[in-house]
């Protein structure tokens, strides 16, 4: 039994996250939840799907992105065409109006039909991350260098999108859309929000299983090992870089699933989801909650945005950034397994994971 | 009749912003021996290495392979990663096993083949391997470790890990930088009884300080100087040369 609980501690964690999640919208019917609560909630299913992404990148390989947001933009913006697309019925929008276009633009035609747009999904953040992924790492850019350069580019789209606004409806974004599942806004449409949230459950639940089998076998040590010795990899007869292009192709992939999700429950996308800070709080997300592990991204990502949710309207509102800031510091330097790391060292072997998902309940029920 | 030489180093010299490293530099390893290098410090052994497992690009020369039973391929201008392929692995100079994975897991990484990222996603480790394994950690005393992180292996029991997972991807040549540095007595020589038990099935070049462990282990010694051949032959003659005692030996070892 202790074993069991000592090898599938993170698993039972994320079942625990999972049947709580699937409660939701049980407590909704009864009405112990409000609506907003519920959207929130779905938007952090999102959330913590990029963050096992990011933890796959930095917590295994060690490659330190801080230009994420770019790909959880891009899929955000890719789902927000589509959806835009069915409440105007395939015309053209207001704001291409306003930019002077006639027509519907060559790149916004992909966005008329759901499967293709769920192609493009996938397909333009994996094609752009690996374009820079094979020259940043076939040049051997490592370390700090490389998070310099991913802020650069994501700054560089940031400015992109907001010049491109006929196209993109630049600072503003893509606003008044519905999801995928119909509107999801009042009594009425219950059922689709209920639908919707399920889903996004449903892919981080695939998402987890991608990662956990995938970092179980040879191929997650290997990331292990590029982490703690790069070189040696080399000359253990490793072709380090592209292990490194395919990780951080298929962590953007997944940062793009989790915009598709977001933009579905937050009902709009605007360049700020494509700012560096935007990024640099989902790598806290990975810090707080523990690198490495999977579940640590899960937990951190629910965590800080449960806190934020509660904590950063009235008077926190001013300091709420300081804290997180500070909290980020203080793990970095005292804590560098973050929550999960703290349990597991402290509890080793028997009930680890457990005090985690405790912590993580009283926050969800507020 | 194959050739005798395994590798035959042809006239290398490096230079590093004007300052030679290594001046035309020419000897061979003959197959299943145990060859050391020897010198003072700055004397470019390690640059030697280097050049061979492509770390470091010769200004002028080339460096001849010539595996068991196939045609020789020079190793200048190849990548890292092919020559590791072609058979030839390198031990650096810092223990560097991968310190938070087990033992087992550190070995799994070092077979041979399968290095590709299909494989290792799909691919299992065969049975033949896992016993080419678990006779490799026999071999350098490991086998009661199996499940051990690598971190947490004493120093000495990491040098003999890394000399684990250089043979468990059957090599045709072993480079070792200083395998005996940092190691008590007992160890040195347990190390040394390792380099004699493998070079029946590899060729092993060493770098080594330690007089007595070069006495136990090396069939043929080369001593470096400044970036140039000294002299070469068997132990006794290095020993017993005047030069060599006065830029090396005289001082004491180091």
């Amino acid at each position: 039994m202790k074993d069991m609980l000592k090898k599938q501690g993170s698993n039972i964690c994320f079942a625990f996250i999972v049947i709580l999640l699937a409660l939701v919208p049980v407590m909704f019917s009864a009405g112990l939840m409000n609506s907003s609560t519920v959207l929130f909630l779905g938007k952090c299913i999102a959330f913590a799907v990029v963050a096992m992404g990011l933890d796959l990148i930095w917590g295994y390989t060690g490659i330190l992105s801080l230009g994420h947001g770019l790909y959880f933009a891009l899929g955000g913006y890719a789902m927000a065409m589509y959806l835009k697309l069915q409440s105007t019925g395939g015309k053209i929008t207001d704001f291409m109006h306003t930019g002077g276009l006639e027509e519907l633009p060559l790149v916004w035609k992909p966005f008329l039909n759901l499967p293709l747009s769920i192609v493009m999904i996938i397909l333009v953040p994996a094609v752009v991350s690996g374009v820079i992924g094979y020259f940043i790492f076939k040049s051997r850019v490592k370390g700090v260098y490389f998070s310099i350069i991913s802020q650069a580019l994501t700054w560089a789209a940031y400015s992109m999108f907001i010049a491109l606004s006929p196209y993109t409806n630049g600072n503003v974004g893509i606003t008044e859309i519905k999801s995928v599942f119909g509107s999801i806004k009042g009594d009425a449409n219950r059922g689709n929000m209920f639908l919707l949230f399920y889903i996004s459950l449903g892919i981080m639940i695939l998402i987890y299983a991608l990662c956990k089998f995938l970092v179980g076998r040879k191929f997650g040590k290997l990331l292990i090992a590029i982490r703690d010795g790069e070189n040696r990899t080399y000359f253990s007869g490793y072709r380090v870089s592209r292990y490194k292009t395919f990780v951080y192709v298929l962590s953007a992939v997944i940062a793009a699933i989790a915009g598709a999700v977001f933009v579905n429950f937050n009902g709009s996308i605007t360049p700020s989801q494509m700012t560096i800070a935007y990024s640099i709080t989902m790598v806290i997300w990975v810090a707080i909650g523990g690198r490495g592990t999977i579940i640590g991204a899960v937990i951190g990502a629910f965590l800080i945005n449960l806190c934020e949710y509660n904590l950063s309207s009235g008077a926190m509102v001013e300091i709420w950034q300081y804290l997180i800031g500070a909290l980020f510091c203080i793990t970095i330097l005292f804590f560098k397994g973050g929550i999960v790391g703290f349990v597991k060292d402290h509890f080793p072997g028997d009930k680890k994971a457990a005090p985690a998902a405790q912590a993580k309940t009283e926050e969800a029920k507020v | 009749m194959t050739n005798e030489n395994i590798l035959e180093i042809k006239n290398i010299s490096v230079c590093f912003d004007g300052f030679y490293a290594l001046t035309d530099v020419r000897t061979n390893v003959k197959r299943h021996t145990v060859h050391f290098f020897i010198g003072p410090n700055g004397a470019g052994k390690t640059t030697l290495l280097d050049i061979i497992c492509a770390k470091t690009k010769p200004t002028s020369g080339n460096i001849m392979y010539y595996p068991e039973g196939r045609e020789g391929i020079r190793l200048t201008g190849m990548k890292e990663y092919k020559i590791v392929e072609e058979g030839i692995g390198r031990k650096f100079q810092v223990p560097s096993v991968f310190v938070n994975l087990t033992v087992l897991d550190n070995m799994i990484l070092s077979l041979k083949g399968h290095k590709g990222i299909f494989d290792s996603i799909f691919g299992k480790p065969s049975k033949e391997d896992m016993e080419n394994i678990d006779s490799v950690l026999e071999r350098v005393g490991l086998a009661d470790k199996k499940d051990v992180r690598a971190g947490s292996l004493a120093h000495g029991q990491k040098q003999w890990l890394e000399i684990g997972m250089q043979l468990v991807s059957k090599p045709e040549i072993i480079m070792l930088d200083e395998p005996a540095a940092g190691m008590g007595k007992p160890e040195t020589f347990r190390t040394g009884e390792i380099l004699k038990d493998i070079k029946k099935e590899c060729t092993v070049i060493v770098i080594e300080h330690d007089m007595d462990f070069v006495k136990q282990a090396a069939d043929i010694v080369t001593v470096l100087h400044e970036g140039k051949i000294l002299m070469e032959g068997n132990i006794s003659d290095v020993l017993a040369d005047k030069t060599v005692q006065a830029v090396y030996l005289g001082r004491g070892g180091e």
